[in-house]
C-alpha cells in the first residue's frame, strides 16, 4: 500500500529526463512543485517520523537496531549485484556476492554482519539510477519526492525500476520476503534516529531547508557517481572573479 | 591574455606592495607539505577548542578566531555573496564579511560537538589551479570514515584554506546557494541580510 502510493506519486511527477542548459549547477525548473513536496515531507517528519524515531531510539536496544540495519542492508544486496552486472562492474559484483553469501549463511539470514567481522570489504552501494548514469543518461531535473526526499529525474526512474526488480523478494522464502518490506521501513526509522542531529540540522537549522537539502543531495550524489572522488578540474574557484 | 615578463614582474611588485588580499594569481611558492601542515595545524586547534570544555558563545568566539587565522575569510565571504557582491559597497562588504564570519562560527560551531573523539588523517594532496586539494579521512566514534577535503591556496598572499568539501559537498558552494536564497528573500537588500546574519546561525 505504502509502496503503491509512493510509486504512483512518483510516476505522476515524472516525464522523460530533460537536459539542463550547459553549465547549470542546479537545474530545478519545477521548484514551486518541489517546494510543496518539501513542505509535505517536513511536516511528515515533524509530526510523525521524528517523534516515532525518538521513541524507537528510546525503546529499541542497540543490538536489535543493528540486526534490523544488517538485515535491510543484506536484503538490498541482490538488487545491487544485478545493477553492478548491468554496469559491467564485475569487481563490485564479486564483492557483493561474497558478502551476501557470507552474511546470509554465517550471519543467520543477514541479521549479523559476519562479513565485516571476517574483515571483508564493505558492501558496494549502487542502484538503477547509477546504472542509468553509467549508460550515459543525463541527470535530468532536480526532484523532491514525497517520503523519499531529494532526487533527480534519473534517480527517480532508478527507484521505480529497483522497486519492481526486487530480486530479494523473488529469491527469499515468502514469509521473509513479506517481512522485508516492513524491516526496510523500520530501518529507515532507525536511520532517522541515528542521524538525528544531522537531519534536524538540515531541516530545522537553516533558514531555507529546501535549498540546503537540494545542494547537499546534488553535490553528494554526483560525488558518489564519480566513484567517491571530486573532479579536480571542476573545483570551486573564488579567486577567479 | 599574455602578460610579458617585464610587465608581469612590475605587476607582481605592485601586488606585493599593496599586500593584495583578493587578487587572482597562480600559486608560486606553496608546496604540498605546507598545505598539509596547515590542515594538520587547523584540525589540531579545532580539537583543542572542542576539548577545552568551553561551550556556547565563548566556544564560537574561539572558532571565529580560528576561522580568521586559517581561512581566507575575505575571499570566502565575497564568494558567498555571489554576483551580489558587485553591487555591494566596500563598507557593506566589510560589514558583511564580519557578520558572515560570526555566522559561520556559530553555524558550524554547533555541529563540531559531534567531532569529540574523532580522528582526522591526512591521506594525500593533489595540485590544483589555485594550490592544493588536501584529502583526509575523518573517523567519528561509531561510524565508518568519511572523506573531508580542503582546498588550500596562497593566492591572497598567505597560505589559507578556502573551501571544505565533505563527501563531495563543497561548503563554499553550499553557503553561496544558501546566502543567495537569503538575499532573495530580503528583496536583494544587503543591509538587511547583514543585520540578520549577525544573529543567525
Amino acid at each position: 500500500m505504502f509502496r503503491t502510493l509512493a510509486v504512483c506519486a512518483l510516476l505522476a511527477s515524472l516525464a522523460a529526463c530533460s537536459v539542463p542548459p550547459p553549465g547549470d549547477l542546479v537545474y530545478d525548473p519545477s521548484e514551486p512543485a518541489n517546494r510543496k513536496v518539501h513542505n509535505f515531507n517536513k511536516a511528515l517528519d515533524r509530526q510523525f517520523l521524528s517523534p516515532v524515531a525518538k521513541g524507537y531510539g528510546a525503546v529499541v536496544p542497540l543490538p536489535v537496531d543493528r540486526a534490523v540495519s544488517n538485515f535491510a542492508t543484506n536484503a538490498g544486496i541482490p538488487g545491487e549485484i544485478i545493477n553492478s552486472t548491468l554496469q559491467l562492474n564485475f569487481e563490485d559484483v564479486a564483492t557483493n556476492t561474497i558478502r551476501f553469501v557470507t552474511n546470509t549463511v554465517f550471519g543467520v539470514g543477514g541479521i549479523f554482519d559476519a562479513a565485516t567481522w571476517l574483515g571483508m570489504t564493505d558492501d558496494v552501494d549502487t542502484d538503477f539510477g547509477e546504472t542509468l548514469f553509467v549508460y550515459g543518461l543525463p541527470e535530468g531535473e532536480y526532484l523532491e519526492l514525497p517520503i523519499f526526499g531529494p532526487s533527480t529525474e534519473r534517480a527517480a526512474w532508478g527507484l521505480v525500476v529497483d522497486f519492481f526488480l526486487d530480486p530479494f523478494g523473488a529469491i527469499a522464502p515468502s514469509d521473509i520476503a513479506q517481512a522485508s518490506g516492513a524491516i526496510y521501513v523500520v530501518d529507515k526509522v532507525g536511520d532517522r534516529n541515528e542521524f538525528d542531529s544531522v537531519i534536524s540540522g538540515i531541516l530545522y537549522g537553516s533558514e531555507d531547508s529546501y535549498v540546503t537539502a537540494r545542494s547537499l543531495y546534488l553535490q553528494n550524489r554526483r560525488f558518489k557517481l564519480q566513484g567517491g572522488s571530486v573532479d579536480v578540474d571542476n573545483l570551486e574557484d573564488p579567486y577567479a572573479d | 591574455m599574455r602578460i610579458d615578463p617585464l610587465n608581469r614582474r612590475r605587476l607582481m611588485a605592485l601586488l606585493a606592495a599593496a599586500g593584495s588580499t583578493a587578487a587572482a594569481r597562480p600559486s608560486f611558492a606553496l608546496s604540498a607539505g605546507e598545505a598539509e601542515n596547515l590542515v594538520n595545524a587547523l584540525t589540531a586547534d579545532i580539537f583543542k577548542a572542542i576539548n577545552s570544555g568551553k561551550a556556547g558563545a565563548s566556544l564560537y568566539r574561539d572558532f571565529e578566531r580560528l576561522f580568521g587565522r586559517y581561512a581566507d575569510v575575505n575571499v570566502i565571504a565575497a564568494s558567498s555573496l555571489g554576483v551580489a557582491r558587485r553591487q555591494a559597497s566596500s563598507s557593506q562588504l566589510r560589514a558583511y564579511t564580519d557578520a558572515f564570519s560570526g555566522y559561520i562560527a556559530r553555524k558550524y560551531g554547533k555541529r563540531f560537538r559531534e567531532f569529540i573523539g574523532a580522528e582526522v588523517n591526512v591521506r594525500r594532496s593533489q595540485k590544483t589551479q589555485r594550490g592544493f586539494l588536501v584529502t583526509s579521512d575523518v573517523k567519528l566514534r561509531g561510524s565508518s570514515p568519511f572523506v573531508v577535503q580542503w582546498q588550500v591556496s596562497d593566492a591572497s598572499g598567505r597560505t589559507r584554506v578556502f573551501d571544505l568539501i565533505i563527501e563531495g559537498i563543497s561548503m563554499l558552494r553550499l553557503e553561496r546557494e544558501e546566502i543567495g536564497q537569503m538575499l532573495d528573500r530580503r528583496g536583494g537588500n544587503i543591509d538587511r541580510l547583514i543585520n540578520d546574519l549577525r544573529t543567525a546561525g
